[in-house]
């Protein structure tokens, strides 16, 4: 396959791209914010997104003794420039940032950088809240990440590439998500954690004061909550791109199409968190390699079985 | 100027408030969250997070000198405000919007705060500001040296603060043998006075190994609050209680929905609601938590009371069935109040023997949030009426 199948943007499509990744996460952060005011019989709540940001660029920076400054900073800005880094390669309809040839490599490098950047958020404080919250994190990760990279291995080996266009391409006719349920769930499941939505906010839970967000203030705290948002928008997108079949969809354009279903799944996944209570991470390593990993290999196999008989 | 305004004016829509209950804080603070959640704004969990410090209930001059503390960790704009009565909850938190809203004040006042040396915090080698502290974990009472200062706390050895390399005046953690035998740091950490969710006025003194509690002690160092219904047919104010109990239960263990929706009958009970109609919303809320694998899986078979531990009445019991124990208990209020029948008061976790004494036990070798879940599992207020307890 080539390259031709979508078109690279020029330089002021990263900014689009960023802006419209922005967009798609303050919608979000908006309908949290009325569900959430409605859920307490209040009227409003969809302005809380921009009261909070206002409050928290307002806010001063505060530090802790003997904190690991540079490695906070690092932390917290590090994850909205994840979820900005994942965008890049991200096929919107026929538009594209960078039409990279491991574009899913990519993508899974960004969210094991995950790991390391809520991590450095947990340790820079030098608080015990903030540590324990950076604890749970890795604990959590070693639950998710092995399912995750076996649910990405799924679409990449159906269409015989690691390139996102390609693996959109390859759906035409049939999306993935019909013949790999497993997969497509094992990734959704994975896209809130990292994105530390619950049931996995245990790194963030209120038994340890908001753990890695215990000693966040002003615009770091910002960075640190919008970057979950940003990387559940971002993930969802992914979820379109690898099993939604990408644009793909009558009458309307390409982009249009990805937004759309974008933006669904973005919200069928803000509600699921609504619904469901945190998990313990210890609780979670028993289901994620017990049940998870050995579902999520059986799909592979399948998958793996399908694509050989196909080109045979 | 005109920026700074529009930024202040939005930010007051969405304040974070820390609580910090006093002992006996309890009726303010729930008169406080009822407001809060009137006016949308958001409990704050840390005071990093926190624009405005509320001090529910009385907190005599002695006990003064934690809160300032937290109050040093206010980033700012911050405002500070103190609650005894119930009825004038939405009043001083009106009065904190206005200073909030003062930029030019909140200025000055950030000036100062830079400039002068904390007298407080004068063993804490220089680097101590009094904006850059620790988390709140620490703030409790005790001057007595021992843990004043960093959370990263003196390990078994005792104050070896000669030889001891120090990061800005915290000494570095001590060494300690883990369950498995495995030399392992050693963080002392006390958990209370002022937590978000904690009994008021309980002190758990914990040696933490990452986060797994393996030796803890606890402490009322304010002595023995008096919160709680008063025994006797109150079944409103026991109504109350039980379902608090519940609902800060719930919130730590991350079923926010549940909590929500339990706050809101809690909250129409002290608006005078017929407990009749009480009754059935949290009947219903209690069908609904029952039918919730999750949270069951979550709560069962942690903080396990085993048979012949001298606790009448929750022995056996494990947090998920104290969970059930508070609804039922609260029911059996709603009940009482009305006449329809007397009995089944006494139940649940109320009037159970002591189980602060047990604190240390069951939480030996468990996680945090084990931890968390298990102290919030008992009704420690009649515990500690009678007792002064050192574990």
């Amino acid at each position: 396959m080539n390259g031709s199948l979508v078109q690279q943007l020029p330089a002021w499509g990263a900014v689009a791209a960023l802006a419209v990744l922005v967009l798609v996460a303050l919608s979000g952060a908006a309908a949290d914010g009325l569900v959430t005011a409605r859920a307490e019989r209040r009227r409003g709540g969809g302005f809380a997104p921009v009261a909070e940001t206002a409050r928290l660029l307002r806010q001063r920076p505060r530090g802790t003794v003997a904190a690991d400054t540079l490695l906070r900073r690092v932390g917290v800005v590090g994850l909205p420039v994840a979820a900005a880094l994942k965008v890049a390669v991200l096929p919107v309809g026929a538009w594209v940032v960078s039409d990279l040839a491991v574009g899913l490599v990519w993508f899974n490098t960004m969210d094991v950088m995950v790991w390391a950047l809520v991590w450095l958020s947990g340790w820079g404080p030098n608080s015990v809240h903030s540590l324990v919250g950076g604890y749970r994190f890795l604990a959590l990760a070693l639950a998710y990440e092995l399912p995750l990279m076996f649910a990405l291995t799924a679409p990449a080996v159906a269409a015989g590439s690691l390139r996102m266009a390609d693996i959109v391409a390859a759906q035409d006719g049939l999306w993935f998500v019909v013949w790999m349920p497993v997969a497509f769930l094992v990734f959704c499941a994975a896209v809130l954690a990292f994105s530390l939505q619950r049931p996995f906010t245990a790194p963030l839970s209120p038994d340890i004061a908001g753990g890695v967000l215990a000693e966040l203030s002003g615009v770091e705290r910002l960075l640190l909550l919008a970057g979950r948002y940003l990387l559940l928008a971002a993930g969802s997108g992914f979820g379109v791109a690898l099993f939604l079949g990408g644009g793909a969809g009558p009458v309307l354009p390409g982009w249009a199409w990805f937004l759309a279903k974008t933006l669904v799944l973005f919200w069928l996944l803000l509600t699921i968190r609504r619904r469901v209570p945190a998990l313990r991470p210890e609780q979670l390593m028993a289901p994620a390699w017990v049940v998870g990993l050995p579902l999520i290999l059986l799909q592979v196999l399948v998958v793996a079985v399908a694509a050989v008989a196909g080109k045979g | 100027m005109g920026l700074n305004g529009v930024l202040a004016r939005a930010a007051v829509t969405r304040c974070h408030v820390f609580l910090a209950e006093a002992l006996d804080g309890a009726a303010p603070r729930m008169a406080v969250e009822r407001e809060l959640a009137r006016r949308g704004w958001v409990e704050a969990l840390s005071p990093a997070d926190a624009d405005i410090l509320c001090v529910c209930g009385e907190v005599p001059g002695g006990q003064a000198d934690a809160i300032h503390r937290l109050w040093d960790q206010l980033p700012g704009p911050r405002a500070r405000v103190s609650v005894e009565q119930t009825d004038d909850a939405g009043a001083r938190l009106d009065g904190c919007v206005a200073e909030l809203l003062d930029t030019a004040g909140q200025r000055a006042q950030e000036a100062e705060r830079w400039v002068q040396p904390d007298d407080d915090d004068s063993d804490a080698g220089g680097m101590d500001h009094s904006g850059m502290d620790h988390s709140q974990m620490d703030h409790s009472q005790m001057d007595d040296g021992q843990m004043d200062d960093g959370q990263m706390d003196h390990g078994q050895m005792d104050h070896g603060q000669m030889d001891m390399p120090m990061p800005g005046g915290i000494p570095l953690a001590g060494e300690g043998t883990d369950r498995d035998g495995l030399n392992l740091d050693v963080l002392k950490v006390p958990l209370g006075p002022y937590l978000p969710l904690w009994p008021a006025g309980l002190v758990l003194h914990c040696e933490l190994q990452g986060d797994v509690v393996f030796g803890s002690a606890i402490d009322f160092p304010f002595g023995a609050p008096e919160t709680g219904p008063a025994p006797g047919p109150d079944g409103r104010a026991s109504v109350i209680h039980h379902l608090d109990l519940a609902l800060r239960l719930l919130r730590l263990a991350g079923a926010a929905a549940s909590a929500t929706r339990t706050r809101m009958i809690r909250d129409s009970a002290l608006d005078g609601a017929a407990l009749d109609q009480c009754r059935t919303e949290l009947q219903s809320e209690l069908a609904r938590i029952r039918k919730n694998g999750l949270l069951r899986r979550t709560l069962r078979g942690i903080g396990h009371i085993p048979d012949g531990s001298g606790l009448p009445g929750i022995e056996g019991t494990d947090v998920w069935d104290r969970l059930v124990g508070m609804f039922e208990t609260a029911a059996a209020g709603t009940a009482a109040a009305t006449g329809t029948t007397a009995a089944a008061h006494t139940t649940g976790p109320r009037g159970a023997g002591d189980p602060a004494r047990k604190l240390p036990d069951l939480v030996r070798g468990q996680e945090l949030s084990v931890v968390r879940l298990i102290v919030a599992s008992f009704d420690l207020a009649p515990a500690a009426r009678t007792v002064g307890v050192t574990g």
